[in-house]
């Protein structure tokens, strides 16, 4: 079975237990203000142009004018394919699940103390059949499988991958309804009972909080998600993730604006805060991702 | 000031200040050196061994010597200006007298041209600690006699018996003189304690043997003095710390004698006496190991002695970890946390590896458990090893011999053999044939000289001390040089071999396969250094398929080339009595032989840094340190003997909080239990790189790791610092 990735990170140590293989899904259905992935939002395939790695040499027919470029024709891949040193790059790729799990398969070996392959994004659910193909391929290669969610999408696709992932490391982004419509460009109704159901029946949950300073930061926020965890017994761990303003090169590559994000990572008074105020008010282990 | 600023402050002048010694017993290193010249030019017509005994006993009995309050380590002037060097020269003569002088001059031209490096070697052995401590100097002596003793009726037929016996009962002798010296001015210091501690240990040591925790520090600082600077053979480990100190440790404590403080200071300043040498390739010393029954030997005092070279952040003593799956987490994680926070002056070698590989090659079991670790990360048999490693090949070099057909392209010598026009090579395996032709013949070549050459190391520098320590060596009263230690192995290195597969990847799937140039237009680009051909070069350099990502053509390459070496060598008996191993070792010549490696087709450009030890080409690990991990457990570390190491740099974000300690954790014991050999780290941040680049003066404590060794950042070259920031910047 087909999908469309960006790409894969290897020796990735804080994208669940142990050291993971982390491949990125193309697609998603959140448009987060914040995301430090933007190449990862739309499933096609788009051009990236890093600035500071051009020769200048015009390899690539100066394609990286042409941006935003969608989908790029056979022709404008070969230009892209021209670039020496890969300052202009195609961001999406079509592989196959068992290309996936043959990759998983050769770092097998560093997987034994819990480690294992993170499928994440993007968003998993947007490809749901290729997810759960490869979830279920790994699974009979006897790797760990962990699931990085939003939580957007039927609950079918996500019961589906359930008897093949170990963890599912599950975005909480707002609390308030129209906050998180405003920030992500959905409702945050149906993530809830998403999360609610994947609780109910027995799914190892890590809520991931990305907690941007301005956006949602808010002590009603940081107080309902050390609610939520109280709440909901599979909640394992919460893990706070402070805004990074490292996707700039990225935005920037894509021919996007980054206009409106901060420049500067949060000081540790602030990290320190959200540790504090999420732990005081739920007794699972609330960690810095 | 505290205490232990009073006395690193005093150590900080020991090795380095010209003024230390002023005033001082004993005569100054200018008159020292002019009268052992004068002594050896009436008295070179005796054997070597005797001449060079007499030497160092003149050299321990008058060099001048400072004790202090503020030290608990007497200071030796030979220290570390060895005052025998340049005295007999008997290396340079003795090459003259065995080889023609066209034999050596493409001797000559090879190690100029860095395509080989063949030297006699006598940085790569360890004295057997175990007879150090239990004899002391006097025990070792009374050894001699008793073996010279029973040796004696052969001494009519065997005069060279006699030399020898002569030769380490003479220069023991005068390590006791030396000590009769030092107790001299012992008695001369404030009664403060630290004088009267020192005077007691120095009595007790020259009257027998370490009795405590000082006195055995004591006596390993004092035998390594003498053999490495006076005696002129270095030695390339301090020891397996932690198990010899344990008894002694123990055995304080529970009296009362010291408590766990004094006994931390006492490690405190013997640790910082390496420290203020400022040694370049530093001083190791190594935990760890096993006992018989598998167990860890990692113990309390381990702990003690990590704990005090973290809380001083030194880089030298360098430190080994001897690792095996039963090696406490705790301890392992200490040092992995160590190395995240900056103070990664320390190399992981493997049990397993190592106790498959040497009883591969009828080591027993025991002796490959209690293995010395030594020099970068190399190991041996413990008790009684004399290993060298007097030959390295750079195996990037080897490429530019097969493009022009033998002719060292940047002298314009024949310094290697025919193998054809390029336009003769009408596929790959042509090439890579010649590849191998020429890889051979510079290995055969300098193993046939070091045959020759190696022969006579014991009369280029007899090792009087390390052989007083070796039964073997006393029983069959041959120095340990000679075939007197009990093994006696030769180390094969291969440096660049990454260059060198990156560069034969670039051959097979450019000119082969694509056809986008021929050999002949790329061998006319190499020349040129890439001048006008920079896209090219960038292609190149950025393609992917590279050494150590874990991918099937490169890592095939470079996985048979070595093994074809290893496997033509590993096991051939050298001249001393033992055998030749292969190495995966680059040391600092893939920096070093940079500016004399030409352009290579993986787009290196003449002057870039060559690969270093086993790991990917300088910023060519695009798939991370999995990858290359995998890649470099491809090697069976059981045909390298010599060692297998590979460096991996990590960004701090990858390493931090507890998940990225355990990833280091489980990254390395994944290599360890997979029979991998040596691992070192490199926490790089790109942007503290560059920080301390603009200001070099805050980031005076800034260290990187070498190759078995750490620098200081602002001690390497703007060439070097560039080439971290290059790789660190692909993390």
């Amino acid at each position: 079975m087909n999908g469309v990735i960006l790409d894969y990170e290897h020796f990735a140590t804080h994208d669940g237990p142990g050291i993971r293989l982390v491949v990125f899904l193309k697609g998603c259905p959140l448009r987060c203000k914040w995301c430090h992935t933007p190449e990862s939002q739309r499933q096609e395939t788009e051009l990236l142009y890093f600035r500071e790695h051009c020769l200048g040499c015009g390899s690539c027919n100066s394609i990286f004018r042409q941006r935003p470029l969608i989908s790029p024709s056979r022709e404008q891949f070969k230009q892209i394919a021209n670039c020496p040193v890969h300052a202009v790059s195609a961001a999406g790729k079509i592989v196959t699940a068992a290309e996936i799990a043959a990759v998983a398969e050769k770092e097998k070996i560093f997987f034994d103390e819990g480690g294992g392959l993170t499928i994440s994004g993007g968003e998993p659910l947007f490809q749901a059949e290729f997810t759960l193909e490869i979830a279920r391929l790994v699974n009979e290669k006897n790797i760990s499988c962990c699931i990085e969610t939003c939580g957007f999408g039927s609950y079918d696709k996500l019961k589906k991958l359930l008897p093949y992932t170990d963890i599912f490391l599950f975005d909480y982004k707002a609390t308030d309804a129209g906050l998180h419509r405003e920030l992500t460009g959905q409702d945050n109704k149906l993530i809830l009972e998403n999360l609610r159901k994947l609780d109910a029946d027995g799914a190892k949950i890590i809520l991931r909080c990305p907690l941007i300073g301005g956006m949602n930061d808010q002590l009603s926020h940081l107080h309902a998600i050390a609610e939520l965890a109280e709440e909901l017994p599979h909640i394992e761990a919460v893990h706070v993730e402070p805004y990074h303003p490292m996707a700039r090169g990225k935005y920037l590559a894509l021919g996007l604006s980054f206009d409106g994000l901060p420049e500067t990572f949060p000081d540790a008074d602030t990290v320190n805060h959200y540790i504090r105020t999420i732990s005081a008010n739920t007794s699972k282990p609330v960690l810095l991702a | 000031m505290s205490q232990w600023e009073i006395d690193r402050e005093y150590l900080e002048h020991k090795f380095t200040d010209p003024e230390f010694y002023h005033g001082s017993p004993g005569m100054p290193l200018p008159e020292l050196k002019t009268r052992l010249a004068e002594h050896f030019e009436k008295n070179n017509h005796l054997p070597h061994a005797l001449i060079k005994a007499q030497l160092v006993a003149f050299t321990l009995e008058n060099m001048q010597i400072k004790l202090s309050n503020c030290d608990f380590f007497p200071a030796l002037a030979a220290c570390p200006k060895k005052p025998l060097g340049g005295i007999t020269n008997w290396g340079e003569k003795l090459l003259k007298r065995i080889f023609t002088p066209e034999e050596l001059a493409v001797h000559a031209d090879c190690m100029a041209n860095c395509t080989t490096r063949t030297v006699n070697d006598y940085d790569h052995s360890v004295p057997d600690w175990d007879a150090v401590l239990e004899l002391g100097f006097s025990g070792l002596l009374e050894r001699v006699y008793r073996y010279e003793k029973d040796k004696m009726p052969e001494f009519a037929e065997h005069p060279e018996y006699q030399h020898f016996y002569e030769a380490v009962k003479t220069a023991y002798l005068a390590a006791l003189h030396l000590l009769d010296r030092l107790i001299c001015e012992a008695e001369k210091l404030p009664s403060l304690p630290k004088g009267k501690l020192l005077h007691e240990a120095l009595t007790n040591l020259r009257n027998g043997k370490a009795g405590t925790f000082y006195e055995a520090l004591l006596q390993i600082w004092l035998y390594f003095q003498i053999s490495e600077y006076v005696d002129f053979i270095q030695t390339r480990s301090l020891g397996n710390l932690d198990r010899i100190l344990y008894p002694y440790y123990r055995e304080d404590i529970d009296s009362g004698r010291f408590t766990q403080e004094d006994i931390r200071y006492f490690i405190r300043c013997f640790m910082y006496q390496a420290t203020a040498m400022h040694y370049k390739v530093g001083h190791p010393f190594y935990f760890g190991g096993s006992n018989a029954d598998g167990s860890s030997t990692i113990n309390e005092l381990s702990f003690l002695i990590l704990d005090e070279y973290d809380k001083m952040g030194i880089f030298d003593p360098k430190l080994h970890i001897k690792v095996s799956p039963h090696t406490p987490e705790k301890f392992i994680c200490k040092a992995l946390d160590m190395i995240r926070r900056g103070n990664n002056s320390i190399a992981f070698v493997g049990e397993p590896c190592i106790i498959r590989t040497m009883q591969k090659y009828g080591y027993s079991l025991r002796e490959a458990q209690t293995a010395d670790v030594k020099g970068c990360y190399e190991y041996c048999a413990p008790n009684g090893t004399v290993e060298t490693a007097p030959v390295t090949v750079n195996a990037a070099k080897i490429i530019g011999l097969v493009m022009h057909n033998g002719v060292e392209v940047l002298s314009g010598k024949k310094i290697g053999i025919a193998t054809g026009e390029l336009a003769s090579f009408k596929n790959f395996k042509q090439f890579y044939r010649a590849f191998l032709r020429q890889l051979f013949y510079q290995f055969d070549r300098s193993v046939e000289f070091i045959m020759r050459a190696e022969k006579y190391l014991d009369e280029i520098n007899p090792g009087l001390f390390i052989s007083g320590t070796f039964e073997s060596s006393l029983r069959q009263a041959v120095d340990g040089y000679a075939k007197g230690a009990k093994y006696n192995n030769s180390n094969l290195w291969i440096c660049g071999a990454a260059t060198a597969a990156d560069s034969l990847t670039v051959i097979k799937r450019y000119v082969f396969e694509r056809k986008e140039f021929s050999l002949t237009e790329l061998a006319d680009i190499l020349d040129r250094d890439f001048e006008g051909h920079e896209l090219l070069r960038q292609k190149l350099l950025h393609d992917p398929e590279k050494y150590g990502n874990n991918l099937e053509l490169p890592d095939r390459i470079a996985l048979h080339f070595t093994g074809a070496v290893a496997r033509r060598f590993n096991g051939k008996p050298n001249s001393r009595g033992g055998f030749f191993t292969t190495s995966l070792h680059a040391s600092n010549r893939f920096s070093e032989w940079a500016d004399k490696v030409e352009a290579t087709p993986d787009g290196r450009k003449r002057g870039d840094e060559l690969s270093k030890n086993m790991t990917a080409s300088q910023g060519c690990a695009f798939n991370g340190a999995t990858a290359l991990v995998a890649s470099v457990l491809k090697f069976d570390s059981s045909l390298f003997m010599g060692d297998l190491p590979v460096d991996i740099m990590l960004h701090p974000s990858e390493v931090k909080g507890e998940n990225g300690l355990k990833a280091m954790h489980t990254l390395l014991m994944t290599f360890i239990k997979n029979y991998g050999h040596a691992m070192q780290f490199n926490v790089m941040d790109t942007e503290v790189l560059k920080k301390a680049q603009l200001e070099p003066e805050k980031y005076r404590h800034l260290q990187v790791r070498i190759c078995g060794w750490n620098m200081l950042w602002n001690s390497i070259s703007r060439k070097e610092q560039d080439a971290y920031i290059r790789q660190a910047e692909r993390l």
